[in-house]
């Protein structure tokens, strides 16, 4: 199986790091180009457009510090930075656009009424999806 | 490391010559024929003549193997293109000096439909790793100094949970004293002292005497009650009078505005004064010269809480500074483009001489320091380095402690971050991957401490 161009969704979490980690190494091995990508959600009370300087920050540092970690790992990645209503099909849409072969994304453990629960933006990803997906499950002891 | 700066203006000049002293390999280009054969007499730098901001002469600096490509020309657009360039042909890093913040910003693009995701434009797009405003940066730095109850230089690490702070020792208590006898409130590390020009990195057996510039390490939130027991703290600032009517002034004056301080701002021509009192909505503009005794008077400034001088004259902003000192305002800051002075001025009576130059070099300084750098400003003039350096799981020193690692001698170790615990001074623990450690050392120690981080 290879893979020409992988799309990494990131969110700030610790499992970015990882999903970077392992997006490198199938890169490496496939001379892939590595797509990161941070989408800042809009609240339908704002227009699209709205300027959002505090979360584009923090989206900038989320994204540098993938960089980091790409080039501690011997990779270059490109980075993107989107605002839209829902992540979910943003994600799905760039995949599309950008022709990706691989969506590589990061899930740490989380609870939602004493259940494990993967959110809204993972199962429609899954489901949705132009190409194969990766899920890694940030293993927390 | 391999670094190519285009323009050498002033900026480009000193950056030039303190990257020669740290060895490494330079190349400045420079449309100016005279201008080269200047650096050429003054520099161990190579040298290309020519616009930066051509592919030809960029090819012919090597910009593939360059690890830095600084863009320090005058003119931002012509910046912001050598690192496009540069950044297309191979270049690792670049660094554009920008005055104009509409190219710093960001801003969405259009989209296909209404309810389509918006791309956010980033600067990065544009081939330029860090921007760098020289003017911004010592705004920013004044502005911090005249928010602080103590007016000396100060700089942050760790997201800002820990900082180093010049102190100037003007209260007898202290003095006379070894380092080892004093106890202070707070956990800290005195890094160094500048004494009569000259940087030490102190031991526990050293004497604070009167006059001593003390580098203190400490905790962010614990800073200001170390500054008690080294000098008196000055009344909060109300009211600042500044000089010149340069983008300095006018960006600290514009901040000020809004934190309801009185500014009065004297520029020398009419044209100035006009064009200020346009754009800045409650600050005083007086047109008139700052070396007249009677005219500072007539205007009040005698009663200000801190003079600025911010003239393009280093010589001139040195003695109006003194001037209204010797008329009783308690801090005066002067703006100077030769580092040089910063000792002179400091020693005559001067509070705070700022550099643009030093402040750009320490912006930039951890790009060529290996081994995980993240900020490495200068402090004490060019003399002393702090850097902050995050461990990687292949570094040298990680899984070894500060003593099996071995520091340099001209190197001490004042912090250690570990998520947010802060370690100060740093225990001899084993320093983890991830771990944020702060060095301070002595430029020509620099290259071994990198090594150790490497």
């Amino acid at each position: 199986m290879e893979f020409h161009r992988i799309l990494v969704p990131v969110t700030g979490t610790e499992s970015d790091e990882e999903a970077i980690r392992l997006a490198c190494r199938l890169a490496r091995r496939d001379k892939a180009d590595i797509l990161v990508v941070y989408v800042i959600p809009i609240e339908r009370t704002l227009p699209l457009d709205a300027e959002m300087s505090g979360e584009v920050e923090t989206a900038e540092a989320v994204l540098d510090s993938m960089e980091g970690v790409a080039a501690a790992e011997g990779c270059t990645i490109t980075t993107d930075l989107l605002q839209a209503r829902e992540a979910a099909p943003t994600i799905v849409d760039e995949a599309v656009e950008r022709e990706v072969d691989l969506i590589l994304m990061g899930a740490s453990y989380q609870r939602r009424f004493g259940q494990f629960s993967l959110g809204n933006t993972i199962p429609y990803i899954l489901k949705n999806a132009p190409c194969r997906v990766i899920l890694f499950h940030q293993y927390s002891p | 490391m391999y670094v190519i700066i285009a323009g050498s203006g002033i900026v480009g000049f000193h950056i030039a010559s303190l990257l020669t002293e740290g060895k490494h390999e330079v190349t400045v280009i420079e449309p100016s024929e005279e201008v080269v054969d200047s650096i050429h007499s003054q520099l161990d730098v190579k040298t290309v003549l020519g616009n930066a901001a051509t592919p030809t002469v960029l090819r012919e600096a090597e910009v593939s193997r360059a690890n830095l490509v600084i863009a320090v020309t005058n003119n931002d657009e012509t910046n912001m293109l050598v690192c496009f360039l540069a950044k297309e042909l191979g270049a690792a890093m670049t660094v554009a000096r920008v005055r104009n913040p509409e190219y710093t910003g960001y801003f969405v693009s259009a989209a296909k439909s209404p309810s389509a995701p918006r791309k956010i434009i980033r600067p990065k797009s544009l081939g330029v790793d860090l921007f760098i405003n020289p003017e911004v940066e010592v705004a920013e730095k004044i502005k911090g100094v005249l928010s602080s109850l103590y007016p000396s230089p100060v700089e942050s690490f760790a997201d800002g949970r820990v900082q180093i702070k010049e102190f100037r020792v003007n209260e007898g208590e202290l003095t006379d004293k070894r380092l080892q006898d004093i106890v202070f409130p707070h956990p800290c590390v005195v890094a160094a002292i500048l004494r009569g020009g000259e940087i030490i990195l102190p031991g526990p057996d050293e004497y604070i005497t009167m006059g001593d510039h003390v580098y203190l390490v400490a905790r962010s939130d614990s800073m200001d009650e170390f500054g008690g027991m080294f000098a008196r703290p000055q009344r909060p600032v109300r009211s600042v009078v500044f000089y010149g009517g340069g983008r300095i002034g006018f960006l600290v004056a514009e901040s000020l505005e809004k934190q309801e301080i009185a500014v009065k701002i004297i520029a020398e021509t009419n044209s100035r004064c006009q064009e200020i009192a346009a754009r800045l909505e409650r600050a005083t503009v007086l047109e008139g010269d700052a070396t007249d005794r009677d005219f500072l008077i007539e205007q009040g400034v005698p009663s200000a809480d801190a003079f600025v001088a911010a003239t393009e004259s280093d010589e001139l902003n040195i003695l109006c500074s003194l001037l209204t000192k010797s008329l009783g305002v308690p801090r005066n800051i002067v703006v100077t483009n030769k580092p040089g002075y910063i000792p002179l001025a400091e020693e005559i009576g001067v509070d705070l001489a700022v550099s643009p130059l030093l402040q750009v070099a320490s912006r930039i300084s951890h790009f060529v320091i290996h081994g995980g750098a993240i900020a490495a400003p200068f402090i004490g003039g060019k003399d002393l380095q702090v850097i902050e350096f995050v461990t990687s799981a292949t570094a040298h020193i990680a899984q070894r402690s500060l003593t099996e690692a071995g520091l340099p001698r001209d190197a001490i170790a004042a912090a250690i971050v570990r998520d947010d615990k802060v370690t100060i001074p740093p225990n001899d623990s084993v320093i983890r991957p991830g771990d944020h450690v702060l060095i301070v050392s002595r430029p020509s120690a620099t290259p071994a401490v990198e090594r150790l981080f490497k």
